[in-house]
């Protein structure tokens, strides 16, 4: 296993130690950027959180092999999601001051990003439903049957779980879809069912 | 019903394996000709497997709690400006300390309870998980809590419902004394004591009697020790032998 694979690892195993100096090695990187482009440390914070997230979200593929260090792929992964955000505020000016040209890895950052914060919206609104609902579509998603879940929820009958079941889904893609950052990562091109 | 409610029902029924024989060949037809229709499924999917993710949540979790524990280092980390100011501060504060600590040995009033507790924790050994708990909160919960992570096994803890699962107050009583908070300790212990789970009584008076310590209150600490001695319990020897370091 090369050095970069080992700090793959590393981070897949959660290792805080191992977190904590990517915290310190590469978080004034991305303060520097950040306030050198439009945004404050707080927001320097959540990039570092994101680029952290996505590239562990990434990692977890057994395809994912790192060209480069970890450190430098952290970096790029930040600087694209700051971009991606400047383009939403329509703070941005000049793109290509930003981000010179240079490739860290192989694996296609724009899609690494969009991947993650779809897993971020899609949680984001799972988290705004009622207990009730969260619950509901837990257990279905953990493959449980519906009469089953009717017995846990205290429901009348396995009809009342499914018609719950549904409603909650539905509300929870309402959601989804109302939030302009879905049309945003579905290119625009959405027809609404 | 209307026709978006009609839609999403099909999805629902062929996502749970629901449609059979000619239906589920039109929907796959109409799977393949429907951009739009696929985008939809993908979501129905995406969504389920999104909310299943638990490692995503308690690695996020981690990090968050790197963030603020570098954070506020950070933010006591004295600029250049500041440096003399306190270094001569610093110098006085060591003094005090010096001073504090001579008038202590002097009194030979001993103050080595929360030292002793520390001494004298040892984690009780996670006995659910093996056996499974039928709580997958409680089940990272305690993954955390295996792996010392105290901080997040206390996050995690207060989302299990710990009515339904009493053994929750007793290991996020032992997590809480884990990183020094013996206040919160005790509540979390006393509930343990009056819920009394897997009949751990010996084990919870001799974590309430550490926490106790810690916080100097001996005649407490002494008091459930004691106990242990005297009811030979499994913890007897151990009580026994803090006990006369306490004398």
């Amino acid at each position: 296993m090369d050095v970069h694979q080992r700090e793959v690892e590393k981070l897949l195993a959660g290792d805080q130690g191992f977190i904590t100096t990517l915290y310190q090695e590469v978080f004034p990187s991305i303060v520097r950027l950040i306030r050198s482009n439009s945004g404050n440390d707080e927001e320097a914070k959540d990039l570092f959180q994101d680029a952290l997230m996505a590239t562990y979200k990434k990692a977890r593929d057994e395809r994912f092999v790192l060209t480069c260090s970890l450190k430098s792929f952290i970096y790029a992964v930040s600087r694209n999601i700051w971009l991606y955000r400047l383009r939403d505020k329509r703070k941005r000016k000049d793109e290509t001051d930003i981000i010179p040209e240079d490739t860290v890895s192989d694996v296609d950052i724009e899609k690494l990003m969009d991947d993650y914060e779809k897993v971020k919206l899609y949680k984001k609104h799972f988290k705004k439903l009622t207990e009730d609902c969260k619950q509901v579509l837990k257990l279905h998603f953990e493959g449980n049957a519906m009469d089953d879940i009717a017995i846990h929820m205290g429901y009348g009958s396995k009809e009342y779980a499914k018609k719950k079941k549904f409603k909650c889904k539905e509300k929870l893609i309402q959601s989804i879809k109302a939030d302009p950052v879905y049309h945003e990562l579905m290119g625009g091109s959405t027809k609404t069912y | 019903m209307s026709n978006q409610d009609q839609y999403h029902e099909k999805i629902e029924a062929y996502l749970d394996g629901e449609l059979k024989g000619a239906e589920l060949e039109a929907f796959e037809n109409e799977l393949q000709k429907d951009e739009n229709l696929r985008q939809e499924v993908n979501l129905h999917q995406d969504i389920k497997s999104a909310a299943l993710d638990k490692d995503l949540d308690l690695f996020q979790e981690k990090v968050n709690q790197v963030i603020q524990t570098e954070s506020s280092k950070a933010q006591t980390t004295p600029d250049n400006s500041r440096k003399l100011w306190l270094r001569m501060a610093a110098s006085i504060s060591l003094l005090g300390v010096i001073a504090l600590l001579i008038y202590q040995f002097s009194d030979n009033s001993s103050s080595k309870g929360s030292e002793l507790a520390m001494q004298f924790f040892e984690p009780y050994d996670n006995i659910i998980s093996e056996r499974g708990s039928g709580s997958q909160k409680l089940e990272q919960a305690l993954f955390a809590y295996d792996r010392k992570e105290y901080s997040i096994a206390i996050t995690l803890f207060n989302e299990v419902d710990a009515e339904a699962f009493p053994i929750t107050f007793f290991y996020t009583g032992l997590s809480h004394l884990a990183i020094g908070e013996s206040g919160k300790a005790i509540d979390q212990l006393k509930k343990a004591e009056t819920t009394n789970p897997e009949n751990l009584t010996p084990a919870i008076h001799w974590y309430l009697a550490l926490a106790y310590l810690s916080q100097e209150n001996h005649s407490a600490g002494r008091q459930l020790l004691d106990g242990l001695v005297l009811q030979q319990t499994s913890y007897g020897a151990q009580a026994q032998k803090l006990l006369e370091h306490i004398k």
